[in-house]
């Protein structure tokens, strides 16, 4: 027997159709919690809310009123701990043609730093509220901070995500999976849904999502020079891949959110078939997609979640994959990227066609051709 | 060298956990002396949904088991001590690197002097500066707005750990004050804004600058920051003292990072000595064979996430880590210069290689099992050995390297001397003018420093039975000369009594077999502007009667392509040098 120890990185099958589906939500900053264990909730509901505070705006009023730190107080209109409206002068030197400081914000002052002579203005909080994201159950409460929303139904692990954490109606856009997502299928009609491709994406097709206030694609894969041209960057781009900085879309702090999960990544890939013909069956469903995908450490896939809290009861994915014969599966190897096959024969100690030394499993390609593969290059389906 | 069993030590449990893998090793007394017996391997678990490290260590021990036949656990708890019957082991050790690099915010008065100092000991620590701060980056404001303007810059990266250099001892204090300002004030928003979210901890900040300015530095940041205060990294003009912090940043690392993993107390309770990084078990381990061979030793290791070189002459070690691996360290590689680097370093044209780069990193477990699987892996080892090379700066010369790491996972020697020759360029400048060239097969870079904590001996006796395999001996000619010109004739006499004469020309890779348990004498014949190693130019190199070229996988090879060595002009020059290497390409796409 061989073992395909989570060959997917982590320790599960990169798609099923009846799995225990969770959702963990948690609030930016302590706050109050509005469901209790066991509420059913809907994706859209409000489950958490709290009071974000902006970060606090600097005066240096050493400097702009021209004095040494420690003088700074002589000239101070204000306390610490007082509220003040946007306008309100809050330091002044000088009688005629004085020099003064407004504040440009509403808030309370924080402080007056008398080594730096900076005066510290918290601004109003402004206050967020958490949506479920996904209809389902809360399953836990973790007291001020967030819930854990469990459901079942489908659970797709994806290759690489761009976006926020999304839920909408999945609308399916094409018949085939290696058929590209373009421009021309997405209009008004596709407003708050989440598409579902087959193969690429291009980049206007992703401009034109957001134009028409899409939530979410769903596609194969994107080719990296339409990546590039949607995000008008160049390869300089992937430098900052996973890092606090990443946004995606770009230029578009307030503007409309658009999430793009590919289930293969990047490059001119269709999607896998059983993703596709599992998601077909899901047209008009509700969808959530978590969108967190991280090429560093620590090592985060997108997942897709389409929750049927009707389906059966079902057990945890196995940690630890057992690789029969006759097992379909799908490769992963850079080469054979993306194939389906199915194992022949396994083999604890056989030379690779690389010709390193190692455990081996010889599979069967679609067309007919056979081929030596590593377990761990392989993905169980 | 027989090590003489003790009674203590019977058998070891040997863990390395790291970022993508994790393997158990069995060591125990076989006959007279320690022995490398078996490993055991499996994907580390410090993420969902297992995160729990000792899931991965028992699947690994499990695979362990079923590699050597030997009952090691009993449920899920390992045996120990050994048991009369044999089953379980005496001693349990590991060294762990699943953590991420410590993001550190590196700040100091001069970027030529106090930052640069600081960097050196940075590189001897899984510690990554995510931005740095000196005075010289000042806008040209008054003092006030540049304090403003750092303070903001620095607001969002807390509570990341500070650490904060500068000046001499002694000398004064004033170039610090502006810096401990713009400190104060990121501290005190940073600690405003941690009492609004319920945490109290404020960061840590270690001071590594003029023991003169400490009184300054308590003064200004108490309260705001957990402050440590260190020797100088530069005590006096022209002196540096980098270990110190470089101990304290590695302490950092295990303290917030490493015991952050999920499993991590439950491993330490396991283990008979706190767990040690990686780099720590090639220091002890290099030291060991650079005093037992009374040679300078490299060892270099490509993980998975990160490089580590470690360089002794036994008396001395210097250490570097490189956040670049075959893994999750792969994310760096997809900056364009170095995604050009490394189409120059690959046996054919990869037209999608920056796709590639992402494919690796969205699938990082996996294994290389054909022979473009192998060429890219060997193209990013010596690229990845290549920048940590050069981050040594002035990078160490040596008689003796040892590689281990991804480089294992090459099918052949030939992968292996060709990734460490574009990744090293050793230059042979080392006492002895030769460079032996090492296979570490078995993993025991990190692992039998790990060992010498538990029993001497033993680990001597694994590292010189079951380390190291003989890849090959190089010899690197070094001067001026025109490409294809003869610049050296050399002959080789095998003791079997044959003998071989071979000119060599400048831009040549070449190669002389002699194969592992044979010797030979060398003579090489340089023309008068060729130098070999410390010799003067035009100078007879001649090995000693005593101590003969010791044969290898390769046997003699000689690199005369120059240095410093350049990156490969492209697929052909490649090619062509694996070819020399006994790698026969079997590819289409082989543009010869």
């Amino acid at each position: 027997m061989i073992l395909s120890p989570s060959p997917n990185g982590l320790g599960h099958p990169p798609v099923l159709a009846h799995a225990p589906l969770r959702l963990r939500r948690t609030l930016p900053a302590p706050g109050e919690i509005l469901v209790q264990v066991g509420s059913r909730v809907e994706s859209d509901d409000v489950v958490a809310r709290c009071q974000l505070p902006a970060p606090p705006l600097l005066y240096n009023l050493a400097e702009i009123l021209e004095v040494p730190p420690h003088e700074v107080h002589r000239y101070l209109l204000v306390e610490e701990g007082e509220r003040v409206e946007a306008g309100t002068v809050v330091a002044r030197r000088g009688r005629w043609q004085p020099r003064q400081v407004r504040v440009g914000a509403a808030g309370r002052i924080l402080s007056l730093d008398p080594l730096t002579g900076i005066l510290m203005l918290q601004t109003d909080p402004e206050t967020v509220e958490l949506l479920a994201g996904m209809r389902g159950q809360v399953r836990s409460v973790e007291p001020g901070l967030g819930v854990e929303i469990e459901s079942r139904g489908i659970f797709i692990q994806g290759a690489l995500a761009f976006g926020p954490d999304q839920a909408g109606i999945l609308q399916v856009l094409v018949t085939d999976p290696a058929d590209p997502l373009t421009d021309e299928l997405i209009d008004a009609r596709r407003a708050f849904a989440i598409l579902l491709g087959g193969g690429e994406v291009t980049a206007a097709a992703l401009r034109k999502a957001i134009q028409h206030q899409v939530r979410g694609i769903i596609a194969g894969s994107i080719r990296e020079e339409e990546l590039l041209d949607f995000l008008g960057a160049g390869p300089e781009l992937w430098t900052h891949l996973g890092r606090p900085d990443w946004t995606f879309p770009p230029h578009a702090p307030d503007g409309p959110e658009l999430t793009l999960v590919l289930t293969e990544g990047i490059g001119p890939f269709p999607m896998r078939r059983e993703v596709f013909d599992l998601l077909l069956g899901q047209d008009s469903q509700e969808v959530t997609l978590v969108a967190r995908s991280s090429l560093r450490r620590p090592f985060e896939r997108p997942r897709i979640l389409v929750p049927q809290p009707e389906a059966e009861e079902t057990s945890p994915p196995p940690s630890v994959l057992r690789v029969n014969r006759g097992a379909p599966v799908r490769l992963l190897g850079w080469e054979a990227r993306g194939q389906i096959a199915v194992v022949r024969s396994l083999h604890p100690l056989r030379r690779l066609p690389a010709g390193s030394l190692g455990p081996a499993l010889e599979v069967e390609l679609e067309d007919g051709r056979r081929r030596w593969v590593h377990p761990l290059n392989v993905e169980v389906i | 060298m027989a090590a003489t069993p003790s009674v203590r030590l019977r058998s070891a449990l040997l863990l390395d956990v790291g970022s993508a893998f994790t393997r158990a090793i069995l060591v125990e007394v076989v006959g007279e002396a320690y022995r490398f017996v078996a490993e055991g391997i499996a994907p580390t678990t410090a993420e969902p949904p297992h995160e729990h490290l000792l899931e991965g260590v028992r699947q690994a021990i499990r695979d362990l088991e079923a590699t050597s036949g030997r009952r090691l656990l009993e449920g899920d708890q390992i045996l120990a001590p050994q048991t009369p019957e044999g089953y379980g082991v005496d001693q349990i050790a590991a060294v762990v690197s699943a953590a991420p690099f410590t993001p550190v915010i590196l700040m100091g008065i001069s970027r030529r002097l106090s930052l640069q100092v600081a960097q050196r000991s940075f590189r001897a620590a899984p510690v990554l500066p995510i931005t740095r701060i000196s005075l010289e980056d000042a806008p040209p404001q008054p003092d006030g707005a540049w304090v403003d303007a750092f303070a903001r810059a620095l607001n969002p990266l807390l509570p990341a750990p500070v650490v904060l250099v500068g000046g001499v001892d002694g000398g004064p204090v004033e170039g610090l004050l502006p810096l401990l300002q713009a400190l104060r004030i990121a501290g005190s928003l940073h600690m405003l804004r941690a009492a609004l979210q319920r945490r109290t901890a404020p960061p840590p900040l270690f001071f590594a600058g003029n023991q003169g300015a400490q009184e300054a530095v308590q003064s200004a940041l108490a309260g705001y920051f957990t402050l440590r205060f260190l020797p100088n990294v530069r005590p006096r003009p022209g002196v540096e003292n980098p270990f110190p912090l470089t101990e304290a940043l590695r302490e950092l690392h295990r303290e917030r990072d490493l015991a952050a993993l999920p499993g991590w107390r439950e491993l330490e309770a396991l283990t008979d000595h706190p767990p040690h990084l990686p780099l720590e078990g090639m220091e002890v381990t290099a030291a060991f064979l650079a005093r037992w061979g009374k040679q300078e030793v490299l060892a270099a290791e490509v993980g998975h996430s990160r490089t580590r070189l470690v360089w002794s002459s036994g008396r001395e070690v210097q250490s570097l880590l490189h956040p670049v691996g075959t893994g999750f360290g792969l994310a760096p590689l997809l900056e364009p210069t170095r995604v050009e680097a490394l189409s120059r370093l690959l046996p054919y044209p990869e037209p999608r290689l920056r796709e590639r780069l992402l494919h690796h990193l969205s699938h990082p477990h996996l294994v290389p099992e054909t022979e473009g699987d192998v060429a890219f892996l060997a193209a990013v080892s010596a690229l990845a050995l290549r920048e940590a090379w050069a981050a040594f700066a002035p990078p160490p010369e040596a008689d003796v390297v040892v590689a281990g790491g991804a480089l294992r996972h090459l099918p052949a020697p030939g992968w292996i001397v060709w990734a460490l020759l574009e990744g090293l360029a050793p230059t042979g400048e080392g006492a002895s003018a030769l460079v032996e060239l090492h296979l570490d097969r078995q993993g025991l870079l990190p692992l039998g420093g790990l060992l010498a904590h538990l029993e001497p001996t033993a680990a001597a006796a694994l590292l010189l039975e079951d380390g190291w395999t003989p890849l090959a001996t190089l010899l690197v000619p070094l001067g001026e000369w025109e490409t294809g010109q003869r610049i050296l004739t050399l002959t080789l006499t095998r003791d079997d009594g044959s003998a071989e004469t071979v000119e060599v020309h400048g831009g040549e890779l070449v190669r002389i077999p002699l194969p592992p348990g044979r010797q030979a004498h060398l003579e090489v014949r340089p023309r008068s502007s060729v130098h070999l190693g410390r010799t003067p130019p035009g100078a007879i190199l001649s090995t000693p009667e005593e101590e003969p070229i010791r044969g290898s996988l390769l046997g003699l090879v000689v690199d005369a392509r120059g240095r410093p060595r350049s990156l490969p002009a492209g697929p052909e020059e490649v090619q062509r040098d694996l070819e020399t290497l006994g790698i026969h390409l079997q590819r289409q796409e082989v543009t010869r």
